[in-house]
């Protein structure tokens, strides 16, 4: 921050406090207008149009992000885009949310593919179907993607880093317990090797076979109930309190009450780069930063898609895309989006993909030379896209329905650490749901239908 | 430490004598306790010095000392947010904050303790029950209500909500109540003379608990955090500890190292004004309890 | 004469009386107010539903497992860190070599900001590379999973507030008995009382006025404690650690349903309230002022 913004601060501190504290706040004196996060703008791009954009991106991933913006900011001249992290998804989107009730928003953020959906419920999204042109539109990403953020011919979500949960196992200890080099191919096919795992002396002591995280515990969990042949939804409509969903929630709590194989972990990344568990399941996302903890580690990591369960596949898709914000200033939405131009092109998607793990957004970024490079000389990179053709999108209870992903892992947290029964918890989580699914049938029926 | 040394006083009380000719444990079991009470409380925080020293790749083995002993911690905290900025937010919410706090109770005190008002006791009353009302209960308000005014994002925003008082105005007017005589009676002369009365005889003479007041008003402004957390949203306007939550959220566990070494930052500066002042702070404290 | 003073107490209080007013006593009215209705913080509009968010949470079980386990909280915390407190204070109150020292060693917790207190135990816990599991391990004890055990984390919670606690407790104790009147205890020596009869009979009355300051600003310390849950549980895991704070702030700011965190709002302060005035009307009959 520089001194010029320093004394912007302080003198509008200044004058607001002369404005009177009560009065002020019983006449709810704000303006009309929407303001700007400002942070800092270093000296060679003052003058350009400032693009404020939020994200939820941490540690190497912050970084990569940074490289791309630091890139995009030198490659032209009339635009400065500005990073500001906020957290995870989550507090990100309730920072925007904040930030519209205080009017002083940024342009660009980060939304998930839960996230989104409240902001455009809530009509604080820009759709930029008006901002395509032959160059760049809908034709340019991957299909699904896009597909999963247009609602009603408008598309409101450009997809960025998109994911799905993806298996990961620890090859020491998969050899070290005379398993095959290859993840489960199903659950049954995970508990009974499960001991095995169990056996193996790391330095430690011995290692659990599977680790838990406990947000977003309730997207690693579609898998499960898919699989198992439910939903959590169709529609609007809740089902986590039916059979099928009992019936898989009722096998994990197996796994891990009975067989003492898998458990719930603040830290599942950490729990297995430092071999605690012999399995995971995590976000494709986490692929660069898993591999470099195995590699301190001391092993190599082997991915997989997620297990089955009698023949039958389920893997939702996941991850997070930019969404610009309606109410900022016309010239700053079109800037936002020419970021997303630069981001769309597919060397720097593919640029993205390869730091992160993140799955390519962009068509042809599949084709990146460097990409295929990577791909061919390392295949966990290449397993999520493979995996790709055979996922979907959740049912629509966790991406719609206000609070239902945090309710939702809440329950499943519960599931995972306590002693309370599949049923009792997900009967009280459809009950919970279901009015809160009713609250926003208006809503959506508005804006779906 | 000057701490040990500045209550060498009380070890002469004659409760002491007391106490020490009957206890059923025994003097060496009276040490032993009172090593454990020191360790329980001391150790966390030797942990968090000890792991912000550790190189990262050690931090996950347990060890009394570090093996190699590291500084690149604090290099790598500072450099991961602008944490310099976070102390100048720090520093200025704070010095602010208790401040214009520390006038607020100052104020109001001396007209509770000093001066005459009708059913002056249930205003008295009416004030303390604010402190029954909890952080969580004016978060959502209070956002909305700064947002009214523009101030997200201000340090009006940050500091101005918080300097109403309650507890330190309880205090001090406790505190100038044990005063003798003569105070109040010249308290009692025309009303103009009441800002030189508070200014010249009241306020020299509560020193000691003016300084104690400050001095929790600093660790409370310093240590606050889903406040600053809700009421900023840029790295130019957090705070320290929401810097931490922050760094903790970039580095996620990944990095314990820096994230020790960022806590170090939080906890350091209270703890040296601690260690300088306890003993304004500890007899300012108790003076609240047993003159309540 | 007398109206001037007046005057003059009105200035005097003035800005404290704003500052409260605007910002402790209206979050309690709107919170009020936002609770009859049902807003999501994003529309323009607060539909008013009148008392259905109070119905809605009085018929859900969870809610009343958050009111248990607020209870349960702040009742275990207050309780443990006023008798271990006062044992610990009797054990500073002794001659022995080192004591200012300790005094002041378990009093630095107090201090310390929530948010790096948090993150200290955080680590601390961790059932993998912690420092309890270091110290357990020898001991041929396995380390609970703390804060991912539902059983475990409430008490973790428990413990790291104690620990954050203690020594203030402890401290404000020991300034009580230090001014503790010696001629009264000759006295009764002199009558032949023993050490547990003056302890029962003279220090605990004697201290009363301290047990009540302590009771009261334990009680609303730990309903202020959310700090250490949000960097510790976020609530969790499951709702194993949402106490009513958290709930209030997961309500507000993270569920955005400013309808059942204005509701959970005033839940909270009426109970805080019926609690602090029953302390006070407990204490006027019981508490011994000298």
């Amino acid at each position: 921050m520089t001194g010029n913004d320093m004394s912007r601060w302080s003198r509008r501190g200044f004058l607001a406090t002369l404005g009177g504290v009560g009065m002020g706040a019983l006449a709810g004196c704000g303006g009309s207008a929407y303001t700007q996060v400002i942070g800092a703008t270093p000296r060679e791009y003052r003058g350009r149009t400032h693009v404020v954009a939020w994200h939820s991106f941490g540690g190497i991933l912050q970084e990569a992000l940074q490289k791309l913006i630091d890139e995009f900011n030198q490659s032209q001249n009339g635009i400065f885009v500005e990073a500001q992290f906020q957290g995870s998804y989550e507090q990100t989107m309730q920072k925007v949310a904040a930030a519209i009730i205080a009017k002083q928003i940024p342009d660009l953020a980060v939304f998930s593919e839960i996230t989104w959906r409240k902001m455009h419920l809530a009509d604080a999204l820009e759709p930029v179907n008006s901002y395509f042109d032959d160059r760049l539109g809908p034709h340019t990403y991957i299909d699904q993607f896009i597909e999963e953020g247009t609602v009603q011919g408008r598309t409101w979500w450009i997809p960025f880093a998109r994911s799905t949960p993806l298996f990961y196992y620890n090859k020491q200890i998969f050899s070290r317990a005379g398993l095959p080099a290859r993840a489960p191919r199903s659950w049954e096919e995970f508990r009974e090797w499960a001991p095995a795992m169990m056996k193996v002396k790391g330095k430690g002591g011995t290692p659990k076979a599977f680790a838990m995280g406990g947000t977003y515990a309730s997207w690693y969990f579609q898998n499960n109930v898919w699989v198992w042949g439910g939903n959590f939804s169709k529609g609007l409509d809740i089902s986590i309190g039916d059979e099928p969903a009992l019936a898989a929630g009722r096998w994990m709590v197996d796994f891990i009450r009975k067989d003492r194989a898998a458990y719930l972990s603040q830290t599942p990344d950490i729990d297995f780069g430092q071999g605690v568990t012999a399995c995971t399941v995590l976000s494709t996302g986490s692929l660069k930063n898993t591999s470099e903890l195995a590699k301190a580690g001391g092993f190599e990591i082997g991915t997989g898609f997620l297990p089955e369960h009698e023949g039958a596949f389920g893997c939702p898709t996941g991850g997070s895309g930019f969404g610009i914000l309606r109410d900022a200033p016309a010239e700053r939405k079109q800037a936002a989006f020419e970021f997303l131009r630069f981001l769309a092109q597919p060397a720097k998607s593919a640029q993205w993909t390869m730091a992160s793990g993140y799955l390519p957004v962009v068509k042809a970024a599949q084709k990146d030379p460097k990409l295929v490079a990577l791909t061919k000389q390392d295949d966990n990179f290449s397993t999520a896209l493979r995996q790709l053709p055979k996922t979907k999108p959740q049912d629509l209870v966790r991406p719609l329905v206000s609070n239902a992903g945090y309710m939702m892992d809440v329950g499943l947290q519960k599931l995972y650490s306590s002693t309370e029964s599949v049923d009792a918890v997900f009967g009280r989580l459809q009950k919970q749901l279901q009015s809160r699914a009713d609250l926003i049938e208006e809503s959506y029926t508005k804006h779906y239908k | 430490m000057s701490a040990v040394v500045g209550s060498r006083r009380e070890t002469s009380n004659n409760t002491t004598s007391r106490g020490t000719r009957r206890n059923p444990l025994g003097r060496g079991g009276l040490y032993v306790l009172l090593v454990v009470v020191g360790l329980v409380a001391v150790i966390p925080i030797y942990w968090l010095l000890s792991a912000s020293v550790t190189p990262s790749g050690e931090i996950f083995q347990f060890q009394w000392f570090p093996l190699h002993w590291v500084w690149d911690n604090y290099p790598a905290a500072w450099a991961s947010a602008p944490f310099g900025r976070f102390y100048v937010n720090s520093i200025v919410v704070t010095l602010a904050g208790a401040l214009i706090q520390i006038c607020v109770a100052v104020l109001s005190s001396y007209a509770f303790a000093y001066l005459r008002f009708p059913a002056k006791n249930l205003v008295f009353l009416i004030f303390l029950g604010a402190m029954m009302v909890p952080g969580a209960v004016v978060l959502l308000p209070n956002y909305l209500t700064i947002a009214n005014l523009g101030w997200v994002n201000t340090y009006a925003g940050l500091v101005i909500p918080g300097v109403g008082s309650v507890f330190a105005m309880f205090l001090l007017r406790q505190h100038m109540m044990t005063l003798p005589g003569e105070v109040s009676e010249a308290a009692k002369v025309d009303g103009a003379g009441h800002l030189r009365i508070l200014w010249s005889i009241i306020l020299p003479m509560s020193r000691p608990m003016v300084v104690t007041v400050v001095v929790i008003a600093l660790v409370e402004k310093w240590n606050d955090f889903i406040w600053p957390l809700v009421a900023t949203s840029t790295d130019s306007m957090r705070t320290l500890p929401v810097g931490l939550l922050m760094l903790k959220n970039v580095e996620g566990f990944t990095n314990w190292g820096a994230v020790m070494a960022a806590t170090v930052f939080v906890v350091l500066p209270p703890l040296v004004v601690f260690f300088f002042a306890q003993r304004q702070i500890i007899a300012g404290l108790t003076q609240g309890a047993t003159k309540g | 004469m007398r109206r001037r003073e007046y005057l003059l107490f009105l200035a005097f209080v003035a800005p404290n009386v704003v500052l409260l007013g605007v910002f402790a006593y209206w979050p309690v009215v709107y919170n009020g107010y936002l609770s009859l209705t049902s807003w999501d913080l994003l529309s323009p509009t607060k539909p008013f539903v009148g008392l259905a968010n109070y119905a809605d949470m009085f018929t859900d079980p969870d809610f009343y497992s958050v009111l248990v386990r607020t209870v349960l909280f702040s009742g275990v915390v207050v309780v443990v860190s006023m008798v271990a407190g006062l044992a610990i204070a009797l054990l500073l109150n002794q001659a022995l070599g080192g004591r200012n020292f300790v005094r002041t060693m378990s009093f630095a917790p107090h201090i310390l900001s929530g948010a790096a207190i948090g993150t200290i135990w955080l680590f601390i816990f961790d059932p993998s590379y912690g420092l309890l599991k270091a110290l357990l391990t020898p001991l041929g004890v396995a380390s609970p999973a703390w804060m991912t055990d539902s059983a475990w984390a409430l008490p973790g919670l428990i413990i790291v507030y104690l620990w954050k606690n203690l020594g203030f407790v402890a401290v404000v104790y020991l300034a009580g008995l230090q001014g503790l009147p010696t001629d009264l205890y000759e006295a009764a020596r002199i009558d032949g009382a023993g050490a547990w009869t003056l302890f029962r009979r003279l220090t605990l009355p004697l201290l009363s006025p301290v047990t009540f300051f302590i009771a009261i600003t334990s009680v609303i310390g730990t309903f202020q404690a959310f700090d250490i849950i949000a960097i510790m549980t976020g609530g969790g895991p499951g709702d194993a650690t949402t106490t009513l704070s958290w709930y209030v702030y997961q309500q507000a700011f993270q569920a955005l349903d400013a309808g059942h965190a204005g509701a959970g709002a005033i839940v909270m302060f009426v109970i805080l309230l019926a609690i602090t005035g029953a302390q006070a009307r407990f204490m006027e009959r019981r508490v011994h002022y000298r």
